[in-house]
């Protein structure tokens, strides 16, 4: 029977699916146990047809957009839905299945009704370790994935209901937190436990006939808007090329370079000549690439859209083979989320902007700033680690400042207050702030980076840093200048200052102060031509000084009181 | 019966809004309730207070000196904060630490967004000062407070000409002192500012947030000041002798001279209102779990209420700036009266979060809104009356709002016009399904043990449809649906929220130390209630704490034994820890130690009971429909009676379809269902049961 598509059931359904998505989210959020899934909310839900086309999704992080798309796929090519039961659950975490880097789970379950599968739910968490050569299974050091932690293939870790638990004891002994472990798998289950009854309400409620037609037409719907929204984009090939500073393992620059060809109604992405795969663990999946194309594209193009198999459908992404964006087994991944992610959404920016310049920003931080200690604390005797992703300098627009220190593009995670870091770590926070002068200058200006100043008290500590953007800063858009680039050092207990690299791992004496600057997001247009007034608030809120107003603006500013000098600006701004 | 309250015996509650300012009047021995509503004032909101009390009291005919008790609502602290029209105001912090504000939690308010940015600082950088100083979270002092640095600070504030000061410094909920020496300095050096201490407003870990809510406080003091003193002296010209009380967000009321201090309790004074009036439900007809939604213009906001208390929560942002003071948990959702209806670039039809507000409104209010809204699609469907709203007095144009539904969304899609309007609201309804599952469902509340109370404007249309498509069996309509926060006020208690943030796990914690805290706190309500005119059995003092697994981030709220705390009374605390986590998570971990973490004081002053009498038997009337009207429902027209609420009597069976109508709000009753009016005057709709004629 052909059904007929009614725009106000598909707008009724797919509110009703997002619900269940969002319900799984919300099941899965409150019954975890490690803090990743909990606080962070490093985790995302998904409904999919019987083929494993997404329908609907709530993700927490823009990192997921692109590994929901394809982790079920993936998945299904190992373990075709044939050979699915009602009651069973699929798990895995292999990065060259998923997508992820380990610590990301995948469960996956079917939907039966009438003795059919008619839809699949599947969820991926962050899990607070998986084993490997360091806690929390995220080496900067790793040259091979075996080295990572322990790869799960697409295996039933429930079988019509009933929980393997030979499975589950060789998982739990090859971790570091086998309690946590357990306690996510069970909320994993429980959040399609949920997904499976409320489907199944859904389905009750219009037949499994209809509810598999409208699946279909979601998708259908985000691909005709998607389609819709690229015809109005000029046509076009527009290139880009950014690099990584270093892969943990050397300093070298690592090349990733993007083609994009805006058609009719389609979009090629294409990253042949990026640079060959790394040493380290900074390669990002195939997965990890779609999901910083996928983030980019939508912000640019329909911010609003809700994601779907439909909203991909136009995109075409080509990741050639043993590349940074494509590595072959077994290149390590780890670490490719921290970093690599965020230079791949910056070049898709950066190609973007050649099109549609009064939409993209110039680029931001470029970074999450990794920073982890780790020791054992003094006051219990109990080891710690201290993790945190520290924000920048957002990108200016065209015609808006960029937000200083925050959170950018393929993350959003919050910080820890200092209060709770000084509560919970043998640690003492000392400074926590906007680096002036950090902002890339422009008509409108970039977001000034940030800094944090940390004192390890009374006990040796092992620090890891993942940063990027020192000496490639980030740059400005049609004649924006590039924002202030990172910066790391160490000051030793004699006093004694040291530049650190940007990835690193070192042990350090009691007492060592670790200062952390992230990098500001470029400027967007001259900098000449931005009012001689905002550079003067600028100036008064301490955000820039004197001379740079002077020297990047043109714009002459006397004290006491902050006032303009008109004559002096408009002699600098004419030279 | 005695003179005194013969004197004294109306109560009055008075909710500023955008378009009007509500008013409701209940006379306590009788137990009647008396409405009206007058056009707001917006460039000075005492006006229309002022005049909404004369237009009452010339309709009922009262003397102001009658007057017992005034509660109000007030948008002061609101729009001051929503419009940046706050005073300019200075913070002292800790050396270091003046970016915190700024950088807040370092999260972008949108994930795909680049035009969606955080607001700017309440406080800008300039006027943030670092003053040196430094306190563990021990309390233990590791650097001693600069006094001369910190006196030269204030004298440049002075310079500057700031008369509001806002002191928050690292770990002070541990140890006040620092901030106790910045503040007596900042009185000596400038003794007519405002100042706001943080260890006063919210002594609760996490810098952050308590500083957010600090300067806010300071930012909105002197407005909430200078028109609550003008308030006060208009009340006294007209007579009424009643103290002004003012409306907090936690559900409590506060007299005028606390809100002058503690301003920003006062932010979400409003739809608090409209949350009482659902708890208020649940007490009279003894129905403990409710979700309220009030269906206003633009928005919808939803509550739940459990056990017949609305719940709390420290987590509001208002305007995109945390506040964590206890406020009532609100979820407000893009979906009203004006939400506008289109078809977007993938056609689907989607409603809202654009709307077209008051004004212009919605197509047929005829004041220039070109857009098809969902009021407009009521119209449309006969579902409102087109001889217009407000008992007539606005007046609608259903050819307008047809022709533009036909054209902007019947005719795109190839449809009929009236399943293009009935489509309108299948959208709509799924928007505020979502929003109501939120506050449910995914907080593990079944909705099917829950009624439904519908109110604002517009509620009462959609209710019926929402609660049949979440299985809940009842909806409840106030008498006055349209001012349901002004009733809802009359209900409310004065309540001073207190908190002390004490860390220590439960099993080592000292519990003759926490006992003193609580003693503290409670010490502090008893002494502000007094000063409130409060004491005896009046006083309430009520204890919690909020608690976690060790390394957790969420705190859950646990209630706690008044008197004496001994070490069996924290173990039994921790106990009902292990049972709360279980049931809001699905599990607990016995074996785990838990951690105290915010110690918790509420002291209510009891206000004379706000009940509504059940009506008097009155003469039996017969149920007469005022007329018939084509009403659309679900494929197809129906002729369907109109009844005037006003008119309904009591206990009398009304079979939908079925539209009632009265001044504020028109209530849809769909086929299947039936409505009886109960003593208290609401109108309660419940599924006819099959097989029934």
């Amino acid at each position: 029977m052909k059904q007929r598509t009614d725009p106000i059931t598909l707008e009724v359904m797919r509110n009703g699916f997002q619900s269940v998505a969002e319900e799984m989210g919300a099941a899965l959020i409150r019954a975890a146990l490690s803090t990743n899934i909990k606080d962070r909310r490093d985790c995302s839900t998904a409904i999919y047809t019987a083929r494993g086309d997404l329908v609907a999704q709530a993700e927490h992080i823009p990192l997921h957009l692109g590994l929901m798309v394809s982790v079920v796929k993936k998945t299904l090519e190992h373990f075709p839905v044939e050979q699915l039961e009602p009651g069973d659950a699929v798990i895995t975490n292999d990065p060259y299945i998923s997508g992820s880097h380990l610590p990301d789970i995948c469960m996956l379950t079917p939907v039966f009704a009438e003795g059919q599968c008619i839809a699949l739910l599947a969820n991926l968490a962050h899990h607070v370790d998986v084993g490997g050569m360091t806690p929390g299974s995220m080496p900067t050091i790793s040259t091979e994935i075996f080295q990572e932690g322990l790869r799960i293939p697409p295996i039933k870790l429930r079988k019509r209901g009933q929980v393997d638990d030979t499975l589950m004891a060789l998982i739990a002994h090859n971790v570091r937190t086998r309690y946590e472990t357990y306690g996510d798998f069970q909320a994993q289950m429980a959040a399609n436990n949920v997904g499976e009854r409320r489907l199944g309400e859904i389905i009750s409620k219009h037949g499994p006939e209809k509810t598999r037609f409208y699946m279909e037409e979601i998708i259908n719907y985000a691909e005709r808007r998607m389609r819709s929204r690229i015809r109005e984009l000029p046509r076009g090939v527009f290139s880009f090329e950014d690099f990584l500073e270093g892969d943990g393992l050397s300093e070298d620059l690592m090349k990733i370079a993007v083609t994009l060809a805006v058609e009719e109604d389609r979009i090629r992405v294409d990253f042949t000549g990026t640079d060959k795969q790394a040493r380290g663990s900074v390669n990002a999946t195939r997965a990890v690439t779609l999901a910083c194309v996928y983030f980019a594209l939508k912000s640019i193009i329909d911010p609003e859209l809700p994601s779907s198999e439909g909203s991909s459908r136009p995109i075409e992404v080509v990741t050639p083979a043993g590349t940074l964006v494509n590595p072959n087994f077994p290149a390590p991944v780890s670490n490719a989320n921290i970093n690599t992610s965020q230079r791949i959404a910056d070049v898709v920016l950066g190609a973007l902007a050649k099109a549609v310049p009064e939409r993209v920003p110039a680029a931001s931080t470029g970074s999450m700033s990794n920073f982890t200690i780790g020791g054992v604390d003094p006051r219990t005797g109990e080891y710690y680690s201290y993790v945190e992703t520290y924000g920048g300098g957002h990108g200016a627009l065209e015609d808006q400042d960029g937000m200083d220190g925050v959170h950018t593009n393929m993350t959003n995670t919050r910080n820890a207050p200092a209060e709770v870091i000084e509560i919970a770590y043998p640690l003492r926070v000392e400074r926590y702030g906007l680096v002036a002068d950090s902002e890339g200058p422009g008509r409108a200006r970039g977001g000034t980076g940030m800094t944090r100043e940390i004192t390890i008290l009374d006990h040796e500590a092992t620090i890891t840093l993942g940063t990027e953007r020192r000496a490639l800063k980030p740059w400005g858009l049609c004649g924006g200048g590039p924002g202030g680039g990172s910066d790391c050092r160490i000051i030793e207990p004699n006093g004694e200052e040291k530049a650190l690299p940007t990835k690193v791992t070192l042990r350090v004496e009691p007492g060592t102060r670790v200062v952390l600057r992230t990098a500001g997001g470029g400027g967007y247009g001259p900098p000449a031509e931005r009012p001689p007034e905002k550079v003067l608030h600028d100036v008064e809120q301490g955000l820039v000084s004197v001379r740079r107003a002077r020297e990047e603006y043109g714009v002459a500013i006397r004290e006491h009181p902050l006032r303009i000098d008109d004559k002096e600006t408009e002699r600098l701004r004419q030279e | 019966m005695e003179r005194v309250q013969e004197m004294h015996r109306y109560r009055l509650g008075v909710d500023t809004g955008g378009t009007f300012t509500d008013l409701c009047v209940f006379e306590e021995s009788s137990g009647d309730v008396v409405i009206t509503k007058v056009p707001s004032t917006p460039s000075n909101p005492s006006l229309a207070v002022v005049n909404g009390i004369r237009k009452l009291i010339e309709k009922e005919g009262f003397t102001p000196g009658e007057i017992r008790f005034l509660i109000h609502g007030t948008t002061v602290a609101t729009n001051a904060l929503l419009e940046h029209k706050g005073a300019r105001t200075a913070l002292l912090t800790t050396e270091g630490f003046e970016d915190v504000l700024h950088i807040g939690r370092q999260n972008r308010p949108r994930l795909y967004d680049f035009r969606a940015t955080r607001p700017a600082p309440i406080v800008p950088r300039n006027l943030r000062f670092g003053v040196p100083e430094r306190v563990l979270h021990t309390g233990e002092v590791l650097r001693p407070l600069d006094e001369t640095k910190t006196r030269q600070i204030v004298e440049r504030i002075r310079e500057q000409g700031i008369k509001s000061i806002a002191v928050s410094l690292l770990h002070s909920y541990a140890n006040p002192a620092h901030e106790r020496g910045v503040a007596s300095i900042v009185s000596e050096v400038l003794p007519e500012a405002h100042v706001t201490v943080s260890a006063e407003v919210l002594p609760e870990f996490r810098e952050y947030e308590r500083t957010s809510t600090v300067c806010i406080n300071a930012y909105v003091m002197p407005k909430v000041n200078e028109y609550v003193a003008d308030l006060e002296r208009q009340m006294k010209r007209m007579g009424i002798a009643s103290d002004l009380y003012i409306m907090q967000s936690n559900g409590g009321v506060i007299t005028a001279r606390t809100a002058r201090r503690m301003s920003a309790r006062t932010v979400l004074s409003g739809p608090a209102g409209g949350a009482l009036t659902g708890a208020f439900i649940s007490r009279t007809i003894e129905r403990p779990n409710v979700i309220t939604i009030d269906m206003g213009g633009t928005s919808s906001d939803i509550c739940l209420i459990e056990g017949g208390t609305p719940r709390l929560t420290t987590e509001s942002e208002i305007g995109g700036y945390p506040i964590k003071l206890p406020m009532i948990d609100i979820n407000t959702i893009g979906a009203g009266g004006g939400s506008i209806a289109r078809i977007d670039a993938g056609g689907a039809l989607r409603v809202g979060p654009e709307s077209a507000g008051a004004d212009p409104g919605p197509v047929c209010y005829g004041r220039g809104g070109t857009e098809p809204t969902v009021t407009d699609a009521n119209l449309v469907l006969g579902r409102l009356s087109p001889s217009g709203l407000l008992g007539g007095e606005m007046p609608l144009d259903l050819d307008e709002a047809a022709r533009v539904l036909e054209e902007r969304i019947a005719r795109p899609l190839g449809i009929g016009l009236h399943e293009a309007a009935e489509g309108i609201l299948s959208v709509v309804n799924a928007n505020m399904l979502r929003g109501i599952r939120r506050v449910s469902v995914e907080r593990g509340h079944d909705p099917r043990e829950f009624i439904l109370v519908p109110f604002g404007g517009a509620g009462p249309m959609h209710g019926v449809e929402l609660a049949r498509a979440l299985n809940m069996r009842e909806i409840v309509v106030p008498p006055h649906p349209g001012i349901s926060s002004a009733v809802g006020m009359l209900s409310a208690d004065v309540r001073h929220d207190y908190v002390q943030t004490h860390i220590a796990v439960s099993r080592d914690a000292n519990a003759g130390r926490i006992q003193a805290i609580f003693e503290d706190m409670e010490a502090q309500g008893t002494e502000q209630l007094g000063r409130e005119g409060f004491s005896g059995p009046s006083v309430v003092l009520i204890r919690s704490a909020d608690m976690r697994y060790i390394r957790q981030s969420y705190e859950l709220s646990v209630p706690v034994k008044g008197g004496a705390l001994t070490g069996n009374g924290l173990a039994a605390i921790t106990e009902d820890f292990h049972r709360l986590h279980e049931k809001a998570y699905g599990y607990a971990r016995n074996t785990e130690a838990v951690e105290l973490v915010n110690l918790r004081v509420v002291a209510l002053g009891r206000l004379p009971e706000f009940c509504v009498k059940k009506r008097a038997a009155r003469t039996q009337r017969a149920l007469e429909a005022v007329g018939t009207r084509e009403v659309y429902f679900a494929g197809r027209t129906v002729r369907s009676p109109i009844y005037v609420r006003d008119l309904l009597p009591e206990g009398v069976t009304i079979r939908g379809p079925a539209i009632v109508e009265q001044m504020d709000s028109t209530i849809v009753v769909l086929p299947d269902y039936q409505a009886v009016a109960d003593t208290y005057g609401n109108l309660i709709i419940r599924e006819r049961e099959k097989g029934k004629a």
